[in-house]
């Protein structure tokens, strides 16, 4: 439903000079109202497909739109919040000065950049610092200030570069409930960190993006769904019958014990498992629901089999199927 | 929207300006020189400078008028010389770090991800840069006005030509400062850079005057002899008049050909001139509309190294004159049509680049 989409992304390419391959025709859509989480490894193409969106970067080929209009249509970026990675706010300005003009050249109108402008330093707790060059920040504080300045023109869609790049837990917290305001508020987060934990806790969807390609995408549950098993720990050696099921065995440090892995089990699969144990009188120790994290999904997803070796950063060489470098 | 991103960026343009110490070193500098400018007259002795007097014939009111004396002043010392080099050079290092500032990583991703092309983002921008130039030659200006008008009793409104020319001047700088900034991204080569041009403007203004010099004095020599064959020719013939006339054929042949040599020398000078700004011409623009002809020359024939400059057939102040008014006839629309295009062509580069980069 194209209505319903924030970004509606159909094979954005981008070919570096020297053939450096950045993006190799990336798809994908992000619903509005969602946060969504794009995940890749240093080089795979996050921050190029994020300035392509902001039209930071020229595309070598795009199609799609973003709330509805094509990609790279100017107006419409005055309906979205752009955070940079790393970004760079004039340090003579102070924290108020800075969302205010952020707000002016998004052509938000003076009363309303006056009354964001207090309301998201609220937000960001930064209001005490309103008045103090920006200088005299931390990163901590640069960031928060970044934040409310990319929320300033009210947008439906917010697109974050790495937003907890630098700030202590506590903050980061404070920002992911920030995120989580903004998805109460109808508005489309899209996030891009590096902190899989981050990413796992906040976002509705994740993309993950391997050299230029969208390796997967889809809610966290369904992404490690294949992963799901489990794990029952009994007394005693493994019994007979576990091949009748399609178990695993796997012997324990603990001699007296045996742990037996179900992959792929639901909870109605696993019941009979537990009843012909019960009624051989076999002693359950403990029973979990395994799933991977996000972070072990991602490890399995850059780490090649064969090797164990993890996928070195940078795209592809146009052309060729070894990396840029 | 538009008013509101360009209201905003100007009132950037300003804090940033306001947050550097040389904006307001160069402000109270150009105060400086105008109360310097305020301190000084002339009198039927010479040269005052406030109650004292020193003897200075040359500059005393015999020679000029108090107004006279302040346009003069104003323009061989406030113009020719504050303005178009030390206030330039202040211009140009607090203005040299505006594109590359722009530019580097983590500014430019947030101007460029807004809803404003990037062709007027950059011409923003670069407007913002004359405007430390219309500020500083605006007080420059508006206090040398007062100062004439109330020592001098000469209210000069062509003064204020000044501001638009002053502007045009350091705009044919500045254009190639904003290409450099956006190629290069650092301040110092982009300051570095446009002063090599600027002075690489300097050498060719030189060069082409001189050459221009030099056939001038072939151009009067030769007239000077047409004029003295002539009136040989037109007295009765006799011998040793023959032999005189036979002479001045030979060398004015001679003088001929050195004067064809010297006007081709001239002309591919003057071709490579015109096609890069013009900023000498540009300043005696005001000179035209600011100083009486009578007033440049009686200044310039009392020349005390005249002798070096004289030959037997013409002297300096022949050569002088005929070179001011070459220099006068050049039109308006040739020195700042082709300088602008020039700038013109120098910012569709720069903003060309701006647009199609990557950042």
């Amino acid at each position: 439903m194209p209505g319903q989409l924030a970004i509606d992304l159909e094979d954005v390419c981008k070919i570096y000079k020297g053939r450096i391959e950045a993006l190799a025709g990336i798809s994908m859509q992000v619903s509005k109202g969602e946060i969504f989480g794009l995940l890749g490894p240093n080089g795979a193409g996050k921050s190029t497909l994020v300035k392509i969106m902001m039209t930071v970067i020229h595309p070598t080929r795009a199609r799609g739109t973003i709330l509805g209009r094509p990609v790279g249509h100017k107006p419409t970026l005055a309906r979205i919040g752009y955070l940079p990675e790393h970004h760079r706010f004039p340090l003579y300005l102070t924290g108020r000065q800075t969302v205010m003009y952020q707000a002016a050249m998004c052509g938000v109108s003076r009363t309303r950049r006056k009354r964001e402008t207090d309301r998201l330093l609220d937000v960001v707790r930064m209001k005490s610092w309103e008045n103090k060059k920006l200088s005299t920040y931390s990163k901590g504080m640069m960031q928060r200030i970044g934040l409310a300045a990319s929320m300033v023109n009210d947008p439906d869609l917010v697109v974050l570069d790495e937003p907890t790049d630098g700030v202590d837990p506590v903050a980061r917290r404070e920002i992911r409930d920030v995120l989580s305001s903004m998805r109460a508020d109808g508005r489309t987060v899209f996030l891009n960190s590096h902190l899989l934990s981050e990413v796992e806790l906040v976002c509705d969807r994740v993309a993950i993006l391997l050299q230029g390609r969208l390796s997967k995408e889809g809610t966290i549950d369904e992404l490690t769904e294949s992963s799901q098993r489990y794990e029952i720990i009994i007394s005693g050696p493994a019994p007979d019958w576990i091949g009748e099921f399609e178990g695993e065995a796997i012997s324990l440090e603990d001699p007296e014990r045996t742990r037996m892995n179900f992959q792929g089990f639901n909870p109605e699969q696993v019941q009979p498992v537990i009843d012909r144990l019960r009624a051989e009188s076999i002693q359950v120790i403990s029973i979990k629901d395994v799933r991977e994290t996000l972070e072990d999904l991602f490890m399995r997803l850059v780490t090649d089999e064969k090797t164990g070796a993890t996928m070195g950063p940078g795209g592809r060489v146009a052309g060729r199927g070894g990396d840029a470098r | 929207m538009i008013i509101t991103q360009t209201i905003e960026m100007f009132i950037a343009a300003y804090r940033e300006l306001n947050a550097r110490m040389i904006f307001w070193l160069a402000i109270v500098l150009n105060l400086v020189a105008v109360a310097m400018f305020a301190t000084i007259g002339n009198n039927s002795e010479g040269l005052t400078i406030l109650h004292w007097t020193i003897e200075f014939q040359m500059l005393s009111t015999t020679w000029f008028t108090p107004a006279q004396f302040y346009l003069l002043v104003f323009y061989n010392v406030g113009i020719a010389i504050w303005l178009t080099w030390i206030a330039t050079i202040l211009a140009l290092v607090s203005t040299s770090t505006i594109f590359p500032d722009m530019v580097i990583p983590g500014s430019v991703e947030t101007l460029v991800s807004k809803p404003i092309s990037r062709w007027r983002l950059f011409l923003t921008r670069y407007l913002t840069g004359m405007l430390f130039v219309l500020v500083q030659v605006s007080i420059l200006a508006f206090g040398c006005w007062l100062v004439i008008g109330i020592r001098g009793s000469s209210w000069q409104p062509t003064i204020f030509l000044s501001i638009p020319i002053v502007l045009a001047f350091f705009s044919y700088l500045f254009c190639v400062c904003a290409l450099i900034g956006v190629i290069t991204r650092s301040t110092i080569a982009s300051l570095l850079l446009t002063i090599l041009f600027w002075f690489l403007l300097f050498c060719v203004n030189i060069t082409e005057a001189s050459l221009q010099m030099i056939r001038v004095n072939r151009d009067l020599t030769v007239e000077s002899l047409v004029l003295e064959l002539e009136e040989y020719r037109e007295k009765d013939p006799d011998d040793q008049r023959a032999d005189r006339i036979e002479s001045l054929e030979d060398e004015l042949a001679e003088r001929r050909e050195s004067q064809e040599t010297w006007h081709l020398v001239t002309d591919i000078a003057f071709t490579v001139k015109t096609v890069l700004p013009k900023t000498d011409e540009t300043i005696e623009l005001l000179e035209r509309d600011l100083v009486p002809d009578e007033l440049i020359f009686r200044s310039r024939d009392d020349d005390e190294n005249e002798e070096m400059y004289t030959s037997d057939r013409v002297n300096r102040r022949q050569i002088q004159r005929r070179m001011v008014e070459e220099r006068r006839g050049r039109s308006v629309g040739w020195i700042l049509g082709t300088s602008f295009a020039f700038e013109a062509v120098i910012l569709l580069i720069a903003m060309g680049l701006f647009a199609r980069r990557d950042y």
